[in-house]
């Protein structure tokens, strides 16, 4: 009993928390939350800014750790293609 | 009267005499009527004490008895709770259409895949449980939390939102895809 109790995670408090905390210039087109892989997110950005200030914005996240970031989402300063990869830290939910 | 006549004569011998019968009644009653009463009182209080000690044990387990039924008795309710958390076997019908009335409830487009109650499928009790539900976001994500708030033991291992490949791309629909685990009372 326990161990599907523990099992449980309240996902819905994240996905509120990755959409709460996105800039206006930032739409997603894709977001993954997994117990095994943790968070990842496509997306395109208006203004590299707007990008940063998402990424900011995951990075202060208890629970998300090892925020990733390719070059390539920094390269140009409009119309930015994002993809951002982390750990899920589920303890710290 | 010769006799009287000699321990007249001898006083101290009459006064020993005595002591001695003295002696030997006081000793022939500690040793034949006191002491076996001692052993016996001695034996009936051991009998007491360990009586005593049985009775102690007795009422303690009782009053162990007594706390685990009033123990029981508060968590009853709890008890009927959890088993309304398992989907019983046979009764998956019930689960897919709690699933369909949250689905309903907050606009969203619903498919479920749900393993059939295979034994070959049943691993640990659990069901593997796959949604893939379409709609705006914020119904979607009320839906997830809906879906969280299920008495039903619901485990997700996985939460994907993306946007639906046949669906132009200026709609505001989203896809949620959901893999986890359901459970079994078997």
């Amino acid at each position: 009993m326990s161990e599907i109790q523990h099992g449980f995670i309240n996902w819905s408090n994240l996905v509120s928390d990755v959409s709460l905390n996105l800039p206006l210039g930032i739409e997603l087109s894709y977001l993954s939350l997994e117990k095994s892989n943790g968070l990842t997110v496509y997306g395109q950005a208006k203004q590299r800014d707007d990008y940063l200030t998402f990424k900011n914005n995951l990075a202060k996240l208890p629970y998300l750790s090892n925020l990733s970031s390719p070059l390539s989402n920094i390269l140009t300063s409009q119309n930015i293609d994002f993809q951002l990869a982390g750990q899920i830290n589920l303890t710290a939910e | 009267m010769m006799l009287n006549a000699y321990l007249l004569k001898k006083p101290h011998l009459v006064a020993g005499l005595t002591v001695g019968l003295a002696l030997l009644t006081v000793l022939g009653t500690i040793g034949f009527i006191i002491w076996p009463n001692i052993k016996t009182i001695f034996t009936l209080n051991q009998q007491i004490m360990l009586e005593r000690e049985s009775l102690e044990m007795l009422y303690q387990r009782g009053q162990k008895i007594r706390q685990t039924t009033a123990q029981y008795e508060k968590i009853k309710p709890t008890l009927e709770q959890f088993e309304t958390m398992f989907i019983k076997p046979g009764d998956e019908l019930t689960f897919v259409t709690t699933l369909e009335q949250v689905a309903k409830q907050n606009s969203v487009n619903q498919k479920i895949n749900l393993a059939k109650t295979d034994d070959k499928l049943i691993t640990n009790k659990s069901l593997n449980l796959q949604v893939q539900a379409i709609g705006q976001f914020n119904n979607l994500l009320n839906y997830l939390k809906d879906l969280e708030k299920l008495d039903y033991y619901l485990n997700l291992e996985t939460v994907r939102f993306s946007k639906p490949a046949d669906q132009p791309k200026t709609s505001d629909l989203l896809q949620l895809n959901l893999a986890g685990t359901a459970f079994y009372k078997l």
